[in-house]
């Protein structure tokens, strides 16, 4: 079962991926094993991103196909949250509006095992700390499209030195301006451009490597 | 633009278009909301009139200097309302008088709306869904920017300020994945892709018309022809080659062969794809990039075929000092230039960008 639904999943076979979830629950697997199988297919399909086989077209529509699968199993994401890699807490900060890159971040962290709390846009430091210490979080991602929004990304940063709480996350940057020199200057643990990038960084940082 | 045709500024643009030798590398600026931060317009006031939009542009262009030409000479917010097909926050209403405006992408567009454009075609699906579900009167706001063209040209010449571009198009692509939202979008390609694609052939005929005829009239001559969120990174290749690449080139043969040069503004990362724009008309069109697309890909790819634009990251722009600024565009200069480019930032100047850093832009042509 598992080498075919992944495969149907790395596919995109929609409707495919339902039947055999369904069919798999009706036979009484269990709902861990099929979402093995599953996660299992988000990894191939993320290699393929990082090799230009694939694009973000597929990396949002997987993770769509997983979220509809894990309602076909009668679970929602906070039961996939159960067994979750890690916490990670994201939103666009502060000033800016801008939500769609954000979003398609979550779905696809969320995919991957990640356990998202999503703040939404225009948000502020302290509303960050406080979802850090209420969910134990240990990975932060700052969004942005607008190039103005990097002094909000800068108060961010340093509000969770100032909350003492700086060496016990990992803050990431994200969005079309964003690069690697930007975090270094900002202070931040790393940049990503992409929903991929932001599950390798996340996937780094938990194992203690440079992404 | 005909009155000034000796202009050597002019010249040296479209002798960069044509790949043939220049005496150095033109310099464009195209930012709007730059325009009016650095001449310490509110963004509000800015927004108010098309006209001061153009004043604030004249002054930002002169405090500069030595540039050759601004991309647009002005700007209004309705022209996002009918390109994005969704709200647009803007200063001085949902935000400050002075933060800059942003593209709400709330997925106005249901999904029986192919269908809807079908049937009534695209023209008078648009016009109701602007006045109906964005806000009443956005179409007319939209007409009355447009017809007020004539003036903003006037007061760009009178101020001695030469231009690229006063009109807009996109692909059908863009105003249905505006209108959607991006997943929503990206959904409905692989779920209901026939659907799409009908209304998307629906909507082409006429939808450039008014962008060209405009142009046409005014004596401008290029248009700015839209892509981002079509861009190669975001779509598998099927999908790009079913859903966005015919009809750009569809878009780009009509308005060549209306004798106007098309502005190729494509956002993001179009790097996979270079090589089909070779299929566009040969030393006619301006390749412009952002900074995502590998450029020195593209002056490979495209070198000998097309002219190409850009592309000064936004965070060197913004957070870069002029130093910085200097030597990335004294790269750029190097690596595409000299015959078949034109420096200019990669899409808008960021509003927070310090003249400073734009004045060593335009120095980097120079050599000064």
């Amino acid at each position: 079962m598992s080498d075919k639904l992944s495969s149907a999943l790395v596919e995109m076979r929609e409707d495919d991926v339902l039947t055999q979830v369904r069919v798999a629950k009706e036979a009484g697997t269990p709902a861990t094993e099929v979402i093995a199988a599953l996660q299992d297919a988000m990894r191939t399909i993320g290699d393929k991103y990082e090799t230009g086989e694939y694009f973000l077209s597929e990396l949002i529509f997987s993770a769509e196909i997983f979220k509809r699968a894990l309602a076909e199993l009668g679970l929602d994401q906070a039961a996939a949250d159960t067994d979750a890699k890690a916490t990670f807490v994201l939103g666009t900060v502060h000033t800016d509006i801008h939500d769609i890159g954000k979003n398609i971040v979550a779905s696809v962290l969320s995919a991957n095992g990640f356990k998202v709390i999503d703040l939404g846009v225009d948000v502020p430091a302290e509303k960050f700390i406080a979802a850090v210490k209420e969910n134990d979080a240990r990975l932060v991602g700052l969004s942005c499209l607008l190039t103005t929004a990097f002094d909000a990304m800068k108060s961010t940063i340093e509000a969770f030195d100032n909350a003492g709480l700086r060496d016990m996350v990992s803050i990431f940057i994200g969005g079309g301006p964003v690069t690697a020199h930007l975090a270094e200057q900002l202070g931040a643990d790393g940049a990503g451009i992409s929903a991929q990038e932001a599950v390798n960084l996340a996937q780094a940082a938990i194992e203690g490597r440079a992404a | 633009m005909n009155a000034q045709a000796a202009d050597p500024r002019r010249e040296r643009l479209a002798r960069a278009v044509r790949l043939e030798p220049v005496d150095h590398v033109p310099v464009v600026l195209e930012g709007v909301a730059w325009s009016a931060r650095v001449t310490g317009m509110t963004l509000q006031r800015f927004l108010s009139d098309p006209l001061l939009a153009t004043q604030a542009n004249i002054e930002a262009f002169n405090a500069v200097g030595n540039a050759d030409a601004v991309n647009n000479p002005t700007f209004d917010a309705s022209s996002l309302n009918f390109l994005w097909m969704t709200k647009v926050r803007k200063p001085g209403e949902e935000l400050g008088e002075d933060e800059p405006w942003q593209v709400e992408e709330s997925g106005l567009m249901q999904p029986e709306d192919y269908e809807h454009i079908v049937a009534e075609g695209w023209g008078p699906f648009q016009i109701a869904y602007l006045n109906e579900r964005i806000a009443p009167g956005t179409f007319e706001k939209f007409i009355s920017f447009v017809r007020g063209t004539q003036a903003v040209v006037d007061k760009a010449n009178a101020g001695d300020m030469p231009f690229l571009s006063v009109g807009v198009l996109t692909t059908p692509f863009e105003y249905l994945c505006g209108g959607r939202s991006f997943s929503q979008f990206v959904f409905d390609l692989y779920r209901t892709p026939d659907k799409v694609e009908a209304a998307m052939q629906a909507m082409m005929p006429g939808l450039c018309d008014a962008g060209i005829g405009v142009t046409k009239l005014v004596g401008c001559p290029g248009i700015w022809v839209g892509g981002w969120r079509s861009a190669s990174r975001m779509l598998a290749q099927p999908l790009w080659d079913r859903f966005v690449f015919p009809y750009l080139k569809d878009i780009v043969q009509q308005v060549a062969d209306a004798g106007i040069i098309p502005i190729l503004h494509l956002d993001s990362d179009w790097t996979r794809d270079l090589p089909r724009l070779l299929e566009l008309p040969a030393k006619t069109c301006i390749l412009s990039l952002d900074s995502m697309t590998d450029i020195r890909r593209a002056k490979e790819v495209l070198g000998d075929h097309m002219c190409i634009m850009g592309d000064v990251p936004p965070a060197v722009l913004s957070a870069g000092t002029p130093e910085e600024v200097y030597e990335h565009c004294r790269k750029l200069v190097a690596d595409i230039g000299p015959t078949g480019y034109i420096l200019q930032s990669g899409c808008d100047i960021p509003v927070d960008a310090p003249l400073e850093n734009v004045k060593a832009m335009v120095s980097a042509v120079h050599g000064e």
